[in-house]
């Protein structure tokens, strides 16, 4: 199964996998430590769901970390 | 009413349906707090003086510095060391004699946010570090005032509105909830073209002149840019009902 992580086409290792499960394994241990904010079709989905969130083929997963400048 | 120096003055935006006289008295009687007067305070300060909104409060605490002007288009070489705020309120003073404008010549802390958001309708956060942005962001949903949110690194920008009048706006600290380890990129350390600091203050003074003649403005959007591959793209968010800000 294919998704698009931050316009990446990804295959996920072992479909079917929950948002919680994809972000564990694909995001960096220093960014899951950071805050960061997480849109599955480009909607955002809360943090309290990311353990529900089955991801589907095809999917944008877009993951975003606050910018600083000004 | 409006004078017909004023009617002369705006006439290319009194103009517009959306706006018209009545609008451009909207503007007069507004007041608007900019935090930060760099990159993207610069730009969103220039239009929001030039659009004839009756009272600016600028603030920023920094010096400007010969890096600065690369990106922060109100300041010249002859410059240099004085205080942002205090250097632009001259410049935009130039531009519009009939704005008025307070300068804070030092950092938003706590106080001086509780103290000057409740006199303006408008907050724009035009800060160039996250601590501020939780601040502010904190204080104007405390307050209920609008919450214009810009950012940029890089080639990259997000822009987001906050409004705390309406029960089921989202907030900053919603979308992104305060950690103890955030990222520690901002202008300095990652670097940053200046048009794409005027992608994202064009936006936020646009977003300011609607929410101030009273045209519907989007929330719960963020507005995220991308300079390298010219894209905009918009995420649509939701009022957590566990935020430590705006939640229950």
């Amino acid at each position: 199964m294919n998704i698009y992580l931050n316009g990446q086409l990804t295959k996920l290792a072992e479909p079917p996998m929950t948002l919680e499960h994809a972000l564990a394994l694909y995001l960096t241990e220093n960014d899951q430590q950071q805050s960061f904010a997480v849109a599955v079709n480009s909607d955002f989905v809360a943090k309290a769901q990311y353990a529900h969130t089955q991801l589907q083929e095809g999917d944008s997963v877009d993951v975003l970390f606050p910018i600083q400048g000004g | 009413m409006l004078t017909s120096n004023e009617q002369l003055r705006y006439s290319r935006q009194i103009m517009l349906d959306k706006i018209g006289e009545e609008g451009q008295v909207k503007l007069r009687n507004a007041s608007v707090l900019i935090v930060g007067m760099g990159g993207l305070g610069n730009p969103v300060s220039m239009y929001l003086a030039a659009a004839g909104v009756g009272k600016l409060i600028i603030a920023d605490g920094d010096q400007i510095d010969v890096t600065n002007l690369q990106r922060q288009v109100l300041f010249t070489e002859q410059d240099i060391q004085q205080n942002k705020a205090e250097c632009a309120a001259e410049k935009l003073q130039q531009n519009n004699s009939d704005v008025e404008i307070e300068v804070i010549d030092e950092m938003m802390d706590e106080e001086l946010c509780q103290y000057y958001i409740a006199q303006v309708d408008v907050v724009i956060d035009c800060s160039d570090n996250i601590a501020t942005r939780y601040l502010v962001n904190r204080v104007c949903v405390e307050q209920q005032k609008p919450f214009v949110m810009g950012a940029a690194t890089g080639f990259d920008g997000q822009q987001l509105v906050v409004d705390p009048r309406k029960p089921d706006s989202a907030c900053y600290h919603c979308l992104f909830p305060a950690s103890e380890k955030a990222p520690a990129q901002n202008c300095q350390t990652v670097g940053i073209l200046g048009p794409v600091l005027a992608m994202i203050a064009g936006l936020q003074a646009l977003q300011t002149i609607k929410l101030l003649t009273d045209i519907d403005v989007k929330y719960n959007q963020l507005n995220l840019y991308d300079g390298f591959n010219n894209q905009w793209q918009q995420f649509s968010l939701n009022k957590q009902s566990q935020c430590r800000v705006c939640g229950k």
